[in-house]
């Protein structure tokens, strides 16, 4: 009876692509529910606070005097 | 201390001294006491929606109108003022929300148990578990809020037709909200993995991506499926998130049907607050189809429940 023999000459090569797509996959995944979270609150404190509103009236006022120049309008805090 | 003193404490019979009879006692009374309070709540919802079918009404000393149980089982219209009790709208909203949240936390989820349990530094496992937390702790009020104001705007940019209200929204947030459980659950379960089985593993010359996948995640199949079905019974459950951003138009959906998903729809938790929120009279049969809507999610999560602990025995490994 015939044996078949299977002779491995080294030990092949192994890819660490798979690998290292399939760790940063998972942080990814780890990382969508807390990165989405952060992402909401930021929005809540922005329109909660407003913080870049402040500049928009002074803006805003600072337009509005030049609309009138023989008045004394300031509107500097 | 003499020898006698010493083999008199030591071999004194405790375990009917008043300290252990009290202590066993008292730890009695708590178990007793969560099961009465289980058996009450099925009790009172059972003999709350029998006052609701034509059927069981007459015994329960019901006189007016009642509901047919095969027309709340199989009617496909829930309009309150016209007496149409079909849950079945109702319930397929539930489900699309099941399902929706499925896809969004079933493999977020599971990815978060490999990489907390397989890749993460201790460190790292110290900073992402409590975060991970976190998302469970938000009120979920807030989470129906983020549904309306955040998400659905988000979407609209993509789609123009998405209304205000739907079901695409609120599936996501429900998901972002079952993820914890999901991936805490089975980072347990693949934490319990015996070492040596990935040693085995490492021995053969797998790789690290080869042990997670092939030898952790079957090895803690059990722990998973469980995770998997407790979550969605959190989500068939879940009632603020829902109220808040799914809408409270009952429609027929089907949830394996994406676009069913850009409408509105009244799942069944999110029905019952409408109908104690709105102004129904007590004692009519609007307010008793209200238990008949408890009875059924609490079988559904029932039959969730026991369907877990046999695929967690079937598919439970000994080490």
């Amino acid at each position: 009876m015939a044996t078949r023999e299977n002779v491995i000459e080294d030990f092949g090569h192994v890819s660490r692509t798979v690998g290292t797509v399939f760790r940063y996959l998972l942080l990814a995944a780890t990382l969508f529910g807390i990165v989405a979270l952060a992402v909401f609150f930021i929005y809540v404190a922005n329109d909660a606070i407003q913080p870049l509103t402040a500049a928009d009236v002074t803006e805003d006022a600072r337009q509005f005097a030049a609309t009138w120049p023989g008045y004394d309008l300031d509107f500097s805090p | 201390m003499s020898t006698d003193d010493l083999r008199r404490d030591l071999t004194r019979r405790t375990e009917n001294a008043p300290q252990e009879l009290l202590t066993r006692s008292f730890f009695f009374l708590c178990a007793v006491l969560s099961i009465v309070t289980t058996v009450s709540i099925i009790l009172m919802l059972t003999t709350e929606a029998a006052k609701f079918f034509t059927i069981t009404a007459p015994l329960m000393g019901i006189e007016g109108p009642t509901a047919s149980v095969v027309d709340f089982l199989t009617g496909t219209e829930w309009i309150i003022n016209n007496e149409q009790f079909g849950v079945l709208p109702l319930v397929s909203a539930t489900l699309a929300i099941t399902v929706g949240s499925a896809v969004v936390a079933l493999p977020l989820g599971v990815a978060t148990a490999i990489y907390l349990s397989e890749y993460a530094s201790p460190r790292a496992q110290q900073v992402l578990k409590p975060a991970l937390e976190v998302l469970a702790g938000v009120p979920t009020v807030v989470y129906g809020f983020f549904a309306v104001v955040y998400i659905t705007p988000a979407f609209r940019t993509v789609v123009p037709g998405l209304g205000t209200f739907n079901m695409l929204s609120a599936s996501i947030v429900v998901g972002i909200m079952i993820i914890p459980m999901v991936a805490s659950i089975s980072e347990d379960a693949m934490s319990a993995v015996p070492d040596s089985l990935r040693q085995a593993g490492y021995g053969m010359g797998a790789t690290k991506f080869d042990v997670s996948v092939g030898i952790v995640v079957p090895a803690s199949l059990s722990g998973i499926f469980s995770s998997f079905i407790l979550a969605l019974s959190r989500a068939i459950g879940e009632t603020m998130a829902v109220t808040v951003a799914a809408g409270s138009q009952a429609n027929l959906l089907n949830p394996l049907n994406p676009a069913a998903y850009l409408e509105g729809a009244l799942p069944m938790t999110a029905a019952m607050v409408n109908l104690l929120t709105g102004d129904i009279t007590g004692g009519g049969v609007a307010y008793r189809s209200l238990f008949a809507i408890g009875l059924t999610l609490f079988v559904i999560t029932l039959v969730m429940n026991i369907v877990s602990d046999l695929v967690a025995q079937r598919y439970r490994e000994e080490y």
